[in-house]
């Protein structure tokens, strides 16, 4: 399985461990984040 | 973005990390040479985080980064946006409906986050077609080359298309281009 796509229902970031472990374990170095965008 | 690199500590694990929030004339520079993998974060207002995205050109941009092997998670409203139509949402919160389609990244589904016994039934009504319910402490893995979809969590998910209703267990995986219909597998 090679999933490139990962997507949270939401909640704490205890709820989401599980699917966070896998994405960034798969992902590779450079990670970009993109937030609080609507602040600008 | 302290939040985001304590969450990485917590998985004993350490990245370089870009984070952009004024995304303006920057989607030229989100491309496979600069990043390995995007993280978008959810939003309280959905259709102001789809606009953003969609009128700063990032959604073309999400589908070359898939095609050339990178990594996009979603989360809540993150998630959302990179389904077909953030209209569940729109519904849920009784807003007004957007016509034009969100990243399209999940086959011909869209995304429902934050899933639960009192709002099941706005996707269940099937209204904005073919989605993907989940809740919070569950999530989707897709790999959109082999149309394959896996479900982690306790709390079940839902997959709803013209042919019905499907739940979604812990660690079980669909091929959701065939579901409902006699190819399935």
């Amino acid at each position: 399985m090679s999933s490139n796509i990962y997507l949270s229902g939401g909640g704490s970031v205890k709820d989401s461990y599980q699917l966070d472990d896998l994405f960034l374990r798969a992902a590779g170095e450079k990670i970009l984040l993109l937030q609080d965008m609507m602040s600008v | 973005m302290t939040w985001f690199t304590d969450m990485i500590s917590l998985h004993n694990l350490s990245k370089r990390v870009s984070v952009w929030i004024d995304i303006k004339n920057k989607s030229h520079a989100l491309n496979r040479n600069n990043f390995d993998a995007i993280y978008i974060g959810g939003a309280s207002d959905t259709s102001r985080l789809h606009d953003l995205l969609q009128r700063n050109n990032f959604y073309p941009q999400f589908k070359i980064f898939i095609k050339e092997k990178g990594l996009i998670y979603g989360g809540s409203g993150g998630a959302s946006i990179l389904g077909k139509s953030i209209n569940y949402d729109q519904i849920e919160k009784s807003l007004p409906k957007i016509n034009e389609s969100a990243a399209d990244l999940c086959g011909n589904y869209s995304v429902f986050g934050h899933l639960d016994e009192e709002n099941k039934n706005i996707i269940e009504g099937f209204s904005e077609g073919d989605v993907i319910g989940i809740p919070e402490g569950g999530g989707c893995l897709l790999d959109t080359f082999q149309q394959l979809i896996t479900y982690i969590g306790i709390p079940d998910g839902m997959i709803i298309n013209q042919f019905g209703i499907r739940i979604l267990k812990n660690i079980q995986s669909i091929q959701y281009g065939t579901i409902g219909n006699n190819n399935e597998s």
